[in-house]
């Protein structure tokens, strides 16, 4: 399931990690590590890229941990961090003649996290990966300001004003981003629903 | 509320986080509005299986992967000599590909890019040497990938790590650009040993002991970095020694020019910014600030310097013998060119016949692996079945010295620089005269008034030469 699970930052321990502490960092580390992959993962498409640009992210962050000020969470701070990279990926991949083929990473391969079975039906959690694919699926397909937005919002559960310090935008334009987004995903996710329902006829 | 819910509004809705106002006044449109109804209820089903979304599986090998980068990160940033973008260049290769056109349009460039380099003569990537060595050393070859042994004349090319052991040292020289010597007991890495055609800063990375850096006449206006865990050490152009000690403390000294000392960590203010001036020192521990510039004491000044001029810099650079030589002996200007002889100095080879290559080449193989009798019989052979003018002297000078230092035969290493004080090359005189006298002064006791007499003798025959200044400093200390 999404990440809704909001993780409260010990401010001692991001002080440590700024006073150079590396078993602080390691730690922040280990609390941060999937929900940065699963946000880079979501925008970028593709595992292994996503695998490259969330560990750059940490490093990066270590690099610079004593520019963070607490004026803001540190999730949110990371999140900045990866979404700048994820970004500046995107466009490098572009520019250097590559396309990018979201619609078909993923398929094939187990990179969901196993789901917890609280159903008798054996099928669920083949069915439930079946879903995670196909969210991502349509999640590839809209526009990067609305898909980032979806993600951080709906997603990874970050609040309005998380969100906007993030993309750089006001609350405003990430409530109305939310609302197109939405719009555009329940539509791909229809236009799936109804291709699958044809093949299967 | 006239026409439709806007799309700000729809999404606090959604989420219920509208005010109570705007609640009712949504709440009664869409009762009346079937778009809108319709538009709510796929927004609040979109979200609902957004949130649903399940969560991406780390594989086992990201966290092994990611630490292994962070201690990299630590030791030296560019260790591993490729850049994020290439890395990621080299994984996306699997599951990204080319369009067709952009592929036939990079085929017609790059044909066209061959045709030009095939048209021009390729400039050599000029690399650094190692220019002396003592003790042990290796360098990991990034390319055969493995330790190998640090031999003159050695090449050190970009990514190589640098171990050297014991009470050693290393030089590594790019020419006239600048030296490095890494001592004993150190580690560092040649993240970036030469400026490359496009001229960016050289850079070094030092993961534990000390490494001296003095810059020659054709370093320019670039820059020399020295990267270690704590902070780097940027000098444009200048003579300074930097130290790894203790827990990851960043020590840094200067003898001549202007270094810049940035703490690794934190916000770059002016205060994590440190310009020591010569004379002067800092230093940083890792996640601190840089402590401010403050003077050397004069013991350190004095082994700074010294260590300096034992490097081969009286003040700047390297003598070497002109191009043209056979034998060159690789000694620093000064007085104090017969300590480096006595070590014994590092040697050249260029111009000789082949055989005396390969036997000079055999004796310094010899020398390595300790057989030191070997490696002097060796050099006795050049001399007796290959004698030549051009270069007697200097094999002379090193084969005494090689007696002297390595096998522990004074007398026999003081018969070698007596024939070249006697009949060897008029520049190398004063120096096998000063090279007996220091053998006899390190002597016994008895020899002292001998080693006297050399010292008087070279003042008198060779004012005009660097040993007439250590004669007149010994003279008088004696």
């Amino acid at each position: 399931m999404g990440i809704r699970t909001s993780t409260t930052t010990d401010p001692a321990l991001v002080k440590k990690a700024q006073g150079g502490d590396k078993d602080a960092f390691v730690q922040l580390y280990d609390m941060y590590k999937v929900r940065i992959m699963n946000y880079v993962y979501r925008t970028i498409g593709d595992y292994q890229v996503a695998e490259e640009v969330t560990q750059e992210t940490f490093i990066k962050a270590h690099r610079h941990i004593r520019r963070y000020r607490p004026t803001g969470t540190f999730s949110a701070w990371l999140y900045r961090i990866a979404s700048n990279l994820s970004k500046n990926t995107l466009r490098n991949l572009h520019r250097r003649g590559f396309r990018r083929s979201i619609s078909t990473i993923g398929e094939g391969r187990d990179i969901w996290e196993a789901v917890e079975n609280h159903s008798t039906r054996p099928d669920y959690a083949a069915q439930q990966k079946e879903l995670y694919s196909r969210i991502q699926k349509a999640l590839g397909k809209i526009r990067m300001p609305h898909r980032e937005t979806l993600i951080l919002h709906d997603i990874e559960g970050l609040s309005y004003s998380d969100v906007a310090r993030i993309t750089g935008c006001k609350e405003g334009t990430v409530a109305s981003r939310l609302s197109r987004g939405r719009r555009e995903f329940k539509k791909l996710m229809a236009v799936h629903q109804i291709r699958k329902t044809g093949d299967e006829q | 509320m006239k026409g439709h819910i806007p799309d700000i509004l729809l999404a606090r809705f959604v989420d219920g986080t509208a005010s109570p106002s705007d609640k009712r006044r949504v709440e009664s449109h869409i009762k009346a509005c079937p778009d809108c109804r319709r538009e709510a209820a796929d927004g609040r089903s979109a979200r609902d299986l957004l949130v649903r979304a399940g969560n991406v599986r780390l594989m086992p090998s990201f966290d092994e992967a990611f630490l292994y980068r962070l201690r990299q990160e630590e030791i030296g940033r560019e260790i591993s000599g490729t850049s994020f973008l290439n890395r990621l260049m080299d994984r996306v290769s699997f599951s990204i590909f080319m369009e067709p056109v952009r592929l036939r349009v990079a085929a017609v460039a790059a044909a066209i890019l061959v045709a030009i380099a095939a048209s021009i003569p390729l400039l050599p990537a000029r690399q650094p040497v190692i220019v002396a060595s003592a003790g042990k050393s290796e360098i990991f070859n990034a390319e055969v990938g493995r330790w190998v042994r640090a031999g003159l004349d050695g090449t050190v090319r970009r990514g190589d790590i640098i171990r050297v052991s014991g009470s050693g040292h290393l030089d590594i020289a790019l020419g006239n650009v600048y030296t490095v010597r890494i001592e004993g007991g150190s580690e560092a890495v040649a993240t970036r040993p030469n400026a490359g055609w496009v001229r960016r800063n050289m850079k070094f990375s030092l993961a534990r002991g000390e490494m001296l850096v003095g810059t020659g006449k054709s370093f320019g206006k670039r820059a020399f970095e020295v990267d270690t865990a704590a902070a780097l050490a940027t000098a444009t152009g200048t003579f300074f020694k930097v130290s790894v000690v203790g827990e990851e403390e960043t020590l840094v000294q200067v003898k001549e020019g202007t270094v810049s000392l940035r703490s690794k960590f934190g916000i770059e203010t002016e205060e994590s910014l440190v310009k020591i001036s010569p004379g002067k020192k800092s230093a940083v521990m890792p996640g601190r600030l840089p402590e401010p510039a403050r003077p050397m004491t004069e013991y350190e000044i004095q082994s700074l310097s010294s260590a300096y001029r034992n490097m081969g810099f009286e003040r700047a650079e390297i003598e070497t013998s002109p191009d043209g030589e056979a034998v060159s002996l690789i000694l620093p200007k000064g007085p104090e060119r017969v300590d480096e002889l006595l070590r014994p100095c590092s040697i050249l080879v260029k111009n000789a016949p082949g055989e005396v290559i390969r036997l000079i080449e055999e004796s310094q193989r010899l020398a390595n692996s300790q057989d030191y009798s070997g490696a002097v019989r060796k050099l006795h052979e050049v001399l007796a079945r290959h004698p030549d003018p051009r270069y007697n002297s200097e094999l002379k000078l090193y084969l005494g010295a090689q007696l002297y230092s390595l096998l522990h035969e004074p007398d026999k290493a003081i018969a070698e620089f007596e024939d070249v004080a006697k009949h060897g090359k008029k520049e190398w005189r004063s120096l096998a005269l000063a090279a007996i006298a220091e053998i006899l002064d390190r002597s016994a006791r008895e020899n002292r008034s001998e080693a006297k007499k050399v010292f008087k003798e070279i003042m008198n025959t060779y004012p005009d030469y660097p040993e007439s200044q250590l004669a007149r400093r010994r003279l008088k200390n004696m």
